[in-house]
């Protein structure tokens, strides 16, 4: 499979927002023209209702950004004026974070100064006042050092929008505006007759609120009226009478969608991209596209390519890919110091595909599931992500087209478990089944109902089990920097027995918690507060019904908290009961002096608690104090409430966290030192601790109860010869599929690569584990000697 | 080296291994005995080789703290030295292994019950069961060398409804043999040389034995299906004459399978790790373009091939 032409010159071209080493890769700068817009209707606006100023920013910004269709584009439109421009929305980004990327030298030059006026006017009015000014000094303490036991307080206020796009690809937004229309011409009878107390308030609220979202419907299809604009400009000019064609094409596209109802695949794929753009990026800036990309477009493919082949499926394959380049270019902006940690793609856009149909559980997959695995073949790219949601019952070429996918080493679409999922969302969220049998991945890999309760606030937050230990052993202390920042849960060396070691491990926990979820629920209402959504609220049925803006109006909640690096403190609560408690080998007072030293000095003691059992080996003594550790953190979690009043799950994700913790986490008793990356995957074993093998590691990953966690990641590496070949791929097949019977909620497999068998023999400490085999031979990697090595990596280059 | 002192009877077992796909049908796992009859000069385990412990010495995870050489009553360690080991004063008595708290010395053999083989291969149930006749591979070294273990263990894996295969160089008794026959879902076959002399020269003894034994199972009632395996060793026999005649017996045996093994050169690690030397340092897996055509060679006889083993 060859890419087309056109995409192969897209893909030159586009500008992905990755990161590489210290920079991105390829120029990027931040841009002004969304800040001064909102801050010039801002400052013109004073008084005025919020979703009223809301929704007439954004229309000032729609109606004066300059625009550009690029030589090869089919779909047009972006959030900026250039494809070089990063997004920001000044006023409910902190300040600080703005300051370190103009020092970065990531803005304009000759804007500085302007960049310096717009920050000094949101000083006093944007969400990082809001929040200093609602929570207490010790909060604001706790919440602000970042990546010490939780980071509850985004930088940049990015939130969920997850919105009913079916509602504009069916009615246009000509026809959402008719709604909103009906809805005015009631309110109006409805204030005539109101005799005054709550009601009047209310009523103008909702007159307030659908003014704002007709304002924000009428701007977003002025901005599409532009684009057909300049392509019908552009198609005058152009000589060559294949691109002239082309662009009269998208004039005649634009000027219909997303205004009115989608007629084909290509005006329902632009459509959905104007509507995306404008609620997703511009209004606010949000990550996680949660939608099911193989449904959302089907009618309009099922039409155009299998019914009346009007649409060649080359064409449409090229729209999609096209369609996925344009999701890889979007971008956040992070300063320097955090981008050293972070490689690669950051806007963390997420799209599930297969599963099942919500109405009746039948299996959902179509031409489309396997059209994106061919996108995502032709165009090898990592970005945007891709979950597949697997059921016994999914269509097996979809299923086999992913792990064909899988085999050749891109590692995505990464495999869901659909029954893992749909317990979870009926079971502790109270969804129905209809609901639950909708869903698509929300932020990264958790799932939440398409249908009905769409999200717009973010509800997600991260809490680290390993530094919570950490203040467990040193009584509220935080070792490395000696202040007190826990509670005290009493001095681990009266800890008489591991039971209650672990009691005072839970009191830390419980406390972190409520600390979290407190100061998490008071930011999101300092966000409803502030950033109102009127064009979000348009594109939200339930708005529609209320009248109201999205922001104030019932959700049902969802909430997560990833828990990175919690395979760490299972282990070292599992080297604690073993070494300490059971065997008495060590006393406490030893492990506390061997973590304060980071174990320098105690090099043999450390070598035992390495050697103690792990997590990961099937090993039935390691893995019940992992079982307890995860049910003890699913219980504390289930006594905090978010914003909406529900309790939030566990979440098994790590991203870079990893990275990002390893100077806050000290030493631990599972052998790590302080500096030492942090687990890298939600359930799967530390590496090199898994020392069974890897059928021995997905059995213990299976004892944890996955339908308690919000969703769990389980990495994998494999050996391409043990996969290659018709007999490899059923083989990979039947292991796949067993380890999904066997309960495991999300998997992925990093394929060996050449590249990281070299890293294997520069860090042979990182792969302790990774085991080359071939018929009737077993070795482990890092023991043969160099030339050897040399001769596998050249082998694996030569195997894929 | 302390030998077990109890009735029951007990194997020594190098290593038992979890995800194998090279050997036999589905998802396995293998258990490799300690123990050959035969000293092939290429051989990819030669810590197998033994029916003793064996102590591995593993260069780069040493730390160089030296207790091993304080602990060593029979002044073996040789402090300094990427041998580290003077074999020929080493008792087995495996204190410098326990005393390493790095694993840079590991020793090879645990005498484990069927028992506990059986406990450690039933773990992966589900995945013998969600493969196509996945189950065990009983390898080495050679697991005929312990008969009544292997027997033992091929009788309870197949009460407790695992699908059993062997991977064996023929040369045992025929009874041991077809003893481990009657609970055999499989047996992969090794045929290493079709010349006497030549198979002497690679393997230490003759081949007759392992033909007879092979004519003979082939002609039993009820006999597991047989897979031939040949060890392609660079210049030994993966020559064109030797492939033929190989292939011609076989197909006179009304064998349908044969896998082709390419030669690799991995096992230099764990001669090195032994203190041994190994002749074939330096040789190198054969071309594709030879392996192809001995495949199409074997397949003109009606054979169905692998290069590689994994079907």
């Amino acid at each position: 499979m060859a890419l087309s032409e056109r995409i192969a010159r897209y893909k030159e071209e586009h500008v992905p927002k990755h990161f590489w080493k210290e920079g991105y890769v390829k120029p990027v700068y931040l841009s002004i023209l969304r800040s001064r817009a909102y801050t010039k209707v801002w400052k013109e606006t004073e008084g005025e209702p919020t979703s009223i100023r809301r929704a007439k920013a954004l229309a000032e910004y729609l109606d004066t950004m300059p625009i550009f269709i690029r030589p090869h584009e089919l779909l047009v439109g972006f959030y900026a004026e250039d494809p070089h421009a990063l997004p920001v929305c000044i006023e409910s980004t902190e300040p600080d974070f703005i300051k370190k990327i103009i020092a970065d030298g990531n803005v304009k030059q000759e804007e500085v100064g302007e960049w310096n006026e717009l920050l000094a006017y949101w000083a006093d009015k944007g969400l990082n006042k809001l929040l200093l000014s609602r929570l207490t000094e010790k909060e604001l303490k706790l919440a602000k050092a970042d990546h010490t036991f939780m980071e509850v307080l985004p930088t940049q206020y990015t939130t969920r929008s997850q919105a009913e796009y079916d509602l504009v690809l069916e009615n246009g937004l000509n026809g959402i505006k008719k709604i909103l229309q009906e809805k005015v011409e009631k309110l109006d009878e409805a204030r005539e007759n109101c005799v005054g107390g709550r009601e009047a308030v209310e009523i103008n609220n909702k007159q307030n609120d659908v003014k704002a979202m007709i304002i924000a419907v009428e701007a977003v299809i002025r901005w599409a009226n532009r684009y057909s604009e300049l392509a019908r400009r552009m198609a005058k000019e152009e000589k060559d009478p294949a691109r002239k064609k082309e662009l009269e094409q998208i004039a005649r596209i634009c000027a219909n969608v997303p205004a009115n109802p989608a007629n084909s695949f290509w005006e329902a794929v632009q459509s959905h991209w104007l509507t995306f753009l404008a609620c997703h990026v511009i209004e606010q800036l949000s990550h996680g596209t949660s939608l099911r990309l193989d449904q959302i477009f089907w009618k309009w493919y099922e039409k155009d390519v299998i019914l009346d082949k009007t649409l060649p499926r080359e064409k449409a394959l090229e729209l999609m890919e096209e369609f996925l380049l344009k999701i890889d270019e979007l971008g956040r902006p992070l300063p320097l110091v955090w981008r050293k940690s972070l490689q690669g793609n950051n806007y963390l856009a997420t799209y599930t595909i297969g599963g099942t149909k919500p109405e009746d559980g039948s299996d959902a997959c179509n031409d489309m599931t396997i059209l994106i695995c061919d996108a995502l073949d032709e165009l090898w790219i990592n970005h945007p992500d891709f979950k597949f949601r697997w059921h016994p019952k999914v269509n097996p070429r979809a299923y086999e087209r992913v792990l064909e996918l899988q085999r050749k080493g891109l590692g995505q679409p990464s495999i869901k478990n659909e029954d893992i999922a749909i317990a979870t969302l009926i079971d502790h969220y109270g969804f129905t089944l209809e609901e639950a049998r909708s869903w698509a991945v929300v932020g990264c890999i958790s799932p939440a109902p398409t249908i009905n309760w769409g999200r717009c606030r973010r509800d997600a937050w991260t809490v680290y089990p390993a530094k919570i230990l950490e203040l467990t052993f040193f009584n509220g202390v935080n070792p490395t920097t000696g202040e007190e920042i826990g509670i005290k849960t009493g001095d681990a060396r009266d800890h008489k027995t591991f039971e209650e070691f672990f009691e005072a491990y839970r009191k830390q926990f419980a406390w972190v918690m409520r600390t979290s979820a407190r100061i998490k629920t008071i930011a999101e209402e300092c966000n409803n507060q502030l950033c109102k959504r009127p064009f979000l609220s348009a594109l939200f049925r339930r708005s529609l019904e209320s009248c109201r803006d999205i922001m104030d109006t019932p959700e049902k909640g969802m909430p997560w908290v990833n828990v990175p690096g919690i395979v760490d403190a299972c282990d070292s609560l599992i080297s604690l009961k073993k070494l300490v408690f059971d065997d008495k080998k060590y006393t406490m007072s030893e492990v506390l002096e061997a973590l304060k030293s980071n174990w320098e000095g105690y090099e043999e003691m450390r070598q035992d608690f390495i050697n103690a059992p792990k997590f990961g080996n099937n090993d039935d003594y390691a893995d019940e104090v992992a079982k307890k550790t995860y049910a003890m953190i699913a219980e504390e979690m289930s006594k905090v409430k978010d914003i909406n009043n529900a309790s939030p799950m566990p979440s098994g994700l790590i991203i870079t966290w990893m990275f990002s913790t390893a100077d806050k986490v000290g030493a631990l008793p599972n052998g790590r030192k302080l500096g030492d990356w942090l687990t890298d995957g939600g359930i799967s074993p530390h590496a090199g601790y898994d020392r069974k093998g890897p059928m021995a590691a997905i059995l213990s990953a299976a004892k944890i109860d996955h339908r308690k966690q919000k969703a769990n990641i389980f990495n994998q590496k494999l050996s391409p010869s043990c996969i290659e070949g018709e007999a490899g791929f059923k083989k990979f097949k039947d292991y796949v599929t067993t380890i999904l019977n066997l309960g495991l909620d999300m998997i992925q497999f990093n394929v060996v690569d050449a590249k990281t068998l070299r890293d294997a023999q520069q860090h042979p400490e990182k792969y302790p584990n990774l085991v080359v085999r071939v018929s009737g031979y077993n070795a482990k990697f890092v023991e043969m000697d160099k030339f050897v090595q040399d001769a596998i990596i050249e082998r694996t280059q030569h195997v894929i | 080296m302390v030998l077990y002192m109890s009735d029951e009877l007990r194997g020594l077992i190098a290593n038992i291994q979890d995800y194998a796909v090279h050997d036999g049908y589905g998802l396995r796992s293998l258990v490799f005995f300690k123990g050959c009859p035969l000293k092939c000069d290429w051989c990819q385990n030669p810590e197998t080789w033994s029916l003793d412990f064996d102590v591995m010495y593993h260069e780069k995870l040493c730390v160089g703290c030296g207790r091993c050489a304080e602990i060593c009553d029979a002044g073996a360690i040789i402090p300094d030295s990427d041998k580290r080991i003077d074999r020929s004063k080493c008792n087995n008595c495996m204190k410098c292994v326990e005393t390493c708290s790095t694993n840079a010395l590991s020793r090879v053999g645990n005498w484990m019950t069927v028992e506990q083989v059986l406990r450690v291969v039933m773990q992966y149930k589900p995945f013998y069961d969600g493969s196509d006749r996945g189950g065990v591979t009983l390898s080495g070294g050679e697991a005929l060398y312990q008969p009544k273990f292997a027997v033992s263990l091929l009788k309870h894996c197949k009460e407790a409804g695992l699908h059993t295969a062997l991977e064996t160089c023929g040369y045992a008794s025929y009874e041991t043999l077809k003893a481990a026959a009657e609970h055999l879902d499989l047996v992969l076959y090794d045929l290493k040389h079709m010349d006497e002399l030549a198979h002497k020269r690679g393997t230490g003894v003759s081949n007759k034995l392992i033909r007879e034994n092979l004519e003979r199972l082939c002609q039993e009632e009820g006999t597991p299906e047989i897979v031939i395996r040949i060890p392609l060793i660079p210049g030994y026999n993966d020559d064109e004459k030797n492939i033929r005649e190989t292939v011609k017996y076989i197909h006179s045996l009304k064998i349908k399978k044969l896998d082709l093994l390419p030669f690799n050169e991995l096992p230099v690690a764990k001669y090195k790790a032994l203190g041994m030397p190994w002749k074939y340092i330096g040789k190198k897996r054969q071309a594709d373009e030879h392996l192809d055509s001995l495949k199409d060679l074997a397949q003109a006889y009606g054979l169905e091939v692998t290069i590689g083993g994994l079907w």
